[in-house]
């Protein structure tokens, strides 16, 4: 038994852990991509109330907020090949069930959870723009679409901004997760190293630092993006 | 030019339009007056859709919809013969002064981008405010922003504006500019209908007032008919309470 804490190995090991760095950026990127698409869809089918489809999301909401992410995250790993099996068997179809990689389920996963969540913030942030901004759209005769285009929309971005970039950054944590379904990324990449040597703790905050870094580069890219929206508002004094 | 007939509107059970008639012709400048509640602003935002009417007919130049069977097209072609004016100006936030001038005439109108500038920087002229051009509304004090919001309107080339109470949400200062851009239009033969108890509007532009309260109209006139000797004992009353007539009161104390 060495010292309490090796520094040496710590260092060591950053090299092994980092080298997986790109497939928990790949799995975030796409993830986030389709949530934030599918949480707009779901905002705008929530906001205009669209018929039969409101009510859906209204429980693909609710389901996702009230089961961890974790749960979610094995129902998709285990429930999606059996419902493909289910479909092959009645519709006499002949997709390929188990050549399908454990990442693509962790990607539906992740985006579906991280989507919900985010189609509430988009939701509120249209809502939140002055009813009086539409109203003058239509007294220049724009349709509803020109006006959510030019107009509501952007307005709409600058409010979620923030809400959305907190929602992202949790997506990039959460990618930590999927280790659960066999899939190697930079924390199961930690877990293999660390019970080679035994030493978990040196390997935990190699991964730490390195998910904070992301998070630092993140949050620093999002701090630029809202400055940029929001020039057309006036700062108070403080 | 504007004819409406037979016009209602209801909120759930609360009738605030019972059936108003109202005929409008070019070149007139219309003052709605009356308490509040009366149905003035309603009336306004019938005529360009922003409230959609229960009941009536209303035409505007050639284009006649009736509220029980409008269809899209329909409340499209009418909002191209209007354009409003807002007690709270409304201008579009995230856009520049220029901006929301241009904004209507390069996505509704499917103008060149080149020719909405030079009508917009034209307009913005108009109301005074080219120097404001690029200038955020946020940046705007009330004054200006309603100028602007009066531009807008004008960029829509309508047959009307209406004005919502445009003076009203303004700071005492900045009603004077605001008043001499409504006269300049007026004297261009802009055919205008206001809601507003600013008198010095009504008395030295208006053509027409018109008194409305409990949803229907209840007497109308030249300004100097209806304030000096109107007929209706409401009216009286309200232009009493309002210090807005120049009735003698009944009594003295």
């Amino acid at each position: 038994m060495g010292s309490v804490f090796d520094f040496n190995f710590m260092i060591s090991t950053i090299p092994e852990i980092i080298k997986f760095l790109p497939v928990t950026l790949m799995i975030a990127v796409y993830s986030g991509i389709i949530a934030l698409v599918l949480g707009f869809a779901v905002a705008i089918v929530r906001v205009f109330k669209v018929k039969i489809l409101s009510p859906i999301c209204l429980v693909y909401i609710s389901f996702i907020r009230g089961t961890p992410a974790m749960v979610q995250l094995l129902v998709a790993y285990y429930g999606i090949p059996i419902m493909l099996k289910g479909i092959n068997e009645s519709l006499g179809t002949n997709w390929n069930v188990t050549g399908i990689p454990a990442s693509v389920f962790a990607v539906i996963a992740l985006a579906l959870n991280s989507g919900a969540f985010m189609s509430e913030t988009i939701r509120s942030a249209i809502l939140s723009v002055d009813a009086g901004q539409l109203e003058a759209c239509y007294s220049v005769n724009m349709s509803t679409f020109q006006a959510m285009r030019r107009i509501i929309l952007p307005q709409a971005f600058t409010v979620a901004l923030p809400s959305l970039g907190n929602s992202l950054i949790s997506l990039l944590k959460e990618t930590s997760l999927i280790f659960n379904i066999s899939v190697i990324e930079m924390m199961a990449a930690a877990k293999i190293v660390g019970s080679r040597s035994f030493r978990f703790f040196e390997v935990y905050i190699v991964v730490a630092l390195i998910y904070w870094g992301c998070c630092l580069t993140m949050e620093r890219i999002l701090v630029l993006l809202e400055r940029s929206t929001r020039k057309y508002e006036r700062n108070v004094a403080k | 030019m504007i004819d409406i007939r037979g016009l209602k509107k209801s909120y759930g059970d609360q009738e605030v339009l019972k059936g108003v008639d109202f005929k409008v012709k070019k070149g007139e400048i219309v003052t709605l007056i009356g308490p509040s509640g009366a149905g003035k602003t309603t009336l306004l935002r019938t005529l360009n859709w922003l409230d959609a009417p229960s009941d009536g007919v209303i035409t505007i130049g050639d284009v006649t919809v009736n509220a029980s069977k409008a269809t899209k097209q329909d409340i499209h072609r009418l909002r191209k013969k209007t354009a409003m004016v807002f007690q709270h100006y409304n201008l579009f936030a995230n856009k520049t002064a220029l901006e929301n001038v241009t904004e209507s005439l390069i996505y509704v109108k499917k103008m060149k981008k080149k020719e909405a500038v030079e009508i917009g920087k034209e307009l913005l002229d108009k109301v005074g405010l080219l120097d404001k051009a690029d200038a955020y509304p946020a940046f705007l004090s009330g004054g200006q922003q309603q100028r602007v919001g009066i531009a807008r309107a004008l960029a829509v080339e309508p047959d009307v504006i209406l004005f919502d109470e445009p003076t009203s949400a303004l700071d005492p200062e900045w009603v004077g500019e605001v008043l001499s851009v409504m006269n300049e239009i007026a004297k261009g033969g802009m055919t205008m209908i206001v809601v507003s108890h600013e008198m010095r509007f009504v008395k030295s532009v208006a053509t027409r007032v018109v008194f409305l309260d409990g949803g229907v109209i209840v007497e109308e006139g030249t300004p100097e008919k209806l304030f000096t000797s109107p007929e209706n004992e409401r009216t009286k009353q309200f232009l009493r309470m309002a210090h807005l007539g120049d009735i003698p009161d009944d009594y003295v104390i």
